[in-house]
């Protein structure tokens, strides 16, 4: 291998992918800058509240080394972000690259080629360490000043965060990929990425609600959980940066080469492992996946029954209910979330006595909210290519889009009638309180599902490999965006409605406006449909 | 007289500072087999995308049997059929499940779509392989489901980019039966391809694109006598004449 020139073209390939030159397309202007806008906004906000966060911390008299336990959370929490959100781009990068057909050929040993792909995947599993952790120490360092030697150890620092994570990650991965059958060995990283989901669900939620209450400043049990070392700190390579931050605050030098040097051997082992994986296992499993996947009859045929009239409709209705049900590691995802979402809320009510039905709203919302992105922005990029049709057939859009926002309501409706049913019966919910909360779901729903099929359509990755990750970047961040947005939009308004007023009026508020709402988002997909192009 | 399956008139489309098809205009008749030729980057595939409305032109009129491509898009996509050159499919359906779901998009009745579907999956031998994944298809069996999806509401225009790639000889003949037979029945059939020994027998007339420039277009014999190869004494193919267009214009050099 003639390092030179295998290092220009890698750098030629990832200037390529930031500056999205897609040959010379026009008309497809690069997202990267709104990409890099949106993770600035993201990072700033992250970044005050936390600040906020560390500077309550030290009024409440924490030591430079408590208050670096909460860093180590964050840092924590960020890695687990990169591992539930990224994990998947370095082992997809690794074993499914349109590229690896070439570099297989090359005689390149398993781990040049490792560390090749692996710095491919670099800009592309950033995100949790430049939106959280960055900005986590940023805050840190507002509430206790670091020296100008410990911001030059930031950039080693979270290179080693970022590699022990993805070499463990890609590791285990090898091996995983390993025991699984071929057919199933894409579906297994969908597999692992819901799992980890639900973990740093569980994390996030038993932490955050935790942390911080408006009214009394910080409670006494969050400030404790948050500045004593948890047991697995000493485990926790995010701890032992923390705590070599800590130190660094503290004007430690010393204390900070200790505390960081356990970090830099873990990279260094992590990374060997991975090569060593790659060294066994690289190759038979890019084989593998490569290989192509077996015939399999379709499911849940029945000789067709004939009926009168051709509808749109019904086709697409058929078609998405297969696609979802086929897709196992999708439908599991869906389900999955949807618990997620709705126990959000519950998780946060132990320090706020909330009163059940506005409980169940809240939940309610949550959940609704989020469907939109679970099921409907979803559904437009697991058409793949075959989104193509919309444009082929003589179908104009608005109808396109009436079947699709019907399809996806048929997968959101039993979710969400499944839950207000439990709802309804775990808070003991009078029948008035249930048709207040939803005269105030159902509209919201609508909504949320609405927008969700413009992110689709609007950002949809037609090449996805991790079923949580259809959307770009952008498409991502702004969804994330949007459902903040709806939460708390409709948590105002049912804030605002005063309880004795009008029932007609509060009953029929929400439809109102999320039917003058969602004209919007209709319209710019309607828009984006019929102006979109299909390249090669 | 009616209106031929596809014309198009001074079709422009740049990408950026490319322009990849310069003013081509073109017909196809009624009741013929046009060949689309060209060297590679000539501009073929990117004709075809905008003739089947994927693409936007920069310039120019499409009219598909009659009906602007872009004042009545609709009436126009209903009277084409389109098989792109990676076919766009959904993995997780069956090949009949496609089909009809395709039938439905063109608001076929269903009896009428199914037993069309059952026709076309036989007369390309995929009936075997009808009920299964396409996720689980080889490469030609996507391709036969692709251009049934195109043939399944008998469209007066069928377009397609490089239909053989991938199929064995006997799915190769299958489907040159089938687009025979479609223009036997008055139908239009654009083709786009790279054999010249398949086109100079399957095609009635030829358009050779060089650079998103037509520079040659006839039948084979009209090809010869713009050539000038005749002259030269040995009978010329089509392959010979193809050399000697895209040479010539390669040697005037760039656009
Ligand atoms: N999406 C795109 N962005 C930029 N340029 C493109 C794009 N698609 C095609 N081109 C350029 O347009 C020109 C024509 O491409 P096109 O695909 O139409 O050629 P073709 O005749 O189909 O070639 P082939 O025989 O290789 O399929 C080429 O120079 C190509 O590089
Ligand atoms: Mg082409």
């Amino acid at each position: 291998m003639r390092l030179a020139g295998v290092a220009l073209g890698r750098w030629r390939l990832a200037r390529n992918h930031l500056l999205s030159r897609r040959g010379r397309s026009r008309g497809r202007r690069s997202p990267a800058l709104l990409v890099l806008a949106l993770m600035l906004v993201m990072a700033g906000l992250v970044g005050s509240g936390l600040a906020a966060l560390f500077t309550q911390l030290a009024l409440h008299g924490a030591s430079a080394a408590a208050a670096a336990m909460a860093l180590g959370l964050l840092l924590a929490l960020a890695l687990l972000a990169l591992l539930v959100f990224d994990l998947h781009e370095a082992v997809a990068t690794l074993l499914l690259d349109s590229d690896l057909e070439l570099l297989r050929r090359a005689p390149l040993s398993p781990a040049a080629l490792l560390g090749l792909k692996l710095l491919d995947a670099l800009p592309r599993t950033a995100t949790p360490l430049l939106v959280l952790g960055l900005p986590a120490v940023a805050g840190y360092a507002s509430a206790y000043p670091l020296p100008g030697w410990a911001w030059l150890l930031l950039p080693p620092v979270f290179l080693t965060l970022w590699a022990i994570p993805l070499g463990l990650g890609v590791a285990a991965a090898m091996h995983l990929l390993r025991l699984v059958p071929a057919r199933r060995a894409r579906e297994a990283l969908a597999l692992f990425s819901t799992l980890t989901l639900t973990l740093i669900w569980v994390a996030n939620a038993f932490l955050l609600p935790r942390l911080t209450d408006p009214a009394e400043g910080l409670p006494r049990a969050a400030y404790a959980a948050l500045t004593t070392a948890p047991a697995a700190a000493a485990w926790s390579p995010a701890h032992w940066a923390a705590r070599g931050f800590g130190a660094a605050a503290a004007g430690d030098p010393a204390g900070a080469a200790r505390h960081l040097a356990p970090l830099l051997l873990a990279a260094l082992l992590s990374l060997a492992l991975a090569a060593w994986s790659a060294g066994r296992q690289l190759e038979g499993a890019q084989a593998r996946l490569a290989a192509r996947v077996g015939g399999r009859p379709a499911r849940g045929r029945r000789p067709a029954i004939r009926r009168r009239r051709p509808s749109l409709l019904r086709a697409t209705l058929a078609r998405d209910a297969r696609l979802f049900t086929r897709d196992w590691t999708v439908l599991g995802d869906v389900l999955t979330a949807a618990a997620l979402w709705t126990l959000l809320p519950l998780v946060s009510a132990p320090l706020h006595h909330t009163p059940g039905p506005t409980l169940a709203r809240t939940m309610l919302l949550a959940l609704t909210v989020g469907l939109g992105y679970e099921v409907a922005a979803r559904s437009v990029p697991f058409e793949r290519d075959g989104l193509a049709w919309v444009r082929l057939a003589p179908v104009p859009p608005g109808r396109w889009l009436a079947a699709k926002l019907t399809a996806t309501a048929a997968i959101a409706l039993p979710v969400l009638a499944v839950v207000t049913a439990s709802l309804v019966f775990g808070f003991r919910l009078p029948p008035g309180e249930t048709l207040a909360i939803l005269a105030l779901v159902l509209p919201a729903l609508g909504l949320s599902l609405c927008l969700g099929l413009w992110t689709g359509v609007a950002f949809g990755d037609p090449h996805w490999t991790n079923p949580r990750a259809t959307l770009s970047l952008a498409g991502r961040l702004l969804a994330t965006g949007l459902l903040v947005a709806q939460a708390t939009g409709w948590l105002v308004l049912a804030r605002l409605a005063p309880a004795g007023s009008f029932e007609g009026l509060r009953l029929g508020l929400p439809l109102v406006l999320a039917a003058a709402v969602s004209v919007v988002p209709l319209r710019a997909a309607a828009a984006r449909l019929s102006t979109r192009e299909w390249c090669h | 007289m009616s209106e031929p399956p596809l014309r198009v008139r001074g079709l422009t489309r740049r990408y950026g500072e490319l322009t990849a098809v310069d003013g081509l205009s073109l017909e196809v008749r009624a009741g013929e087999i046009l060949g689309f030729l060209g060297p590679n980057g000539a501009g073929k595939s990117t004709t075809l995308r905008a003739c089947a409305g994927l693409l936007r032109p920069d310039a120019g009129d499409i009219l598909i049997a009659g009906a602007s491509l872009a004042a009545a898009p609709l009436r126009a996509r209903a009277l084409m059929g389109f098989v792109p050159d990676r076919p766009f499919l959904y993995e997780r359906l069956s090949a009949r499940e496609f089909l009809d779901f395709v039938g439905a998009l063109y608001g076929l009745a269903p009896d009428a779509c199914a037993a069309r579907a059952a026709a076309l999956l036989a007369r390309l031998d995929l009936v075997e392989a009808a009920d299964d994944l396409i996720e689980g298809c080889s490469l030609g069996m996507r391709q036969k489901v692709s251009v049934a999806a195109a043939l399944l509401h008998d469209p007066p225009l069928v377009m397609l980019d490089e239909p053989l790639q991938g199929l064995d000889p006997r799915a190769a003949r299958a489907l040159k039966d089938l687009l025979r037979e479609r223009a036997a029945g008055g139908g239009g059939v654009l083709v786009s391809t790279h054999l010249l020994d398949v086109a100079e027998r399957m095609c009635d007339r030829v358009v050779i694109l060089h650079r998103g420039q037509k520079v040659a277009e006839g039948s084979l014999e009209e090809l010869r006598g713009a050539s000038g190869l005749e002259a030269s004494g040995a009978p010329a193919t089509l392959e010979d004449v193809f050399l000697e267009l895209t040479r010539e214009e390669a040697a005037e050099g760039g656009r």
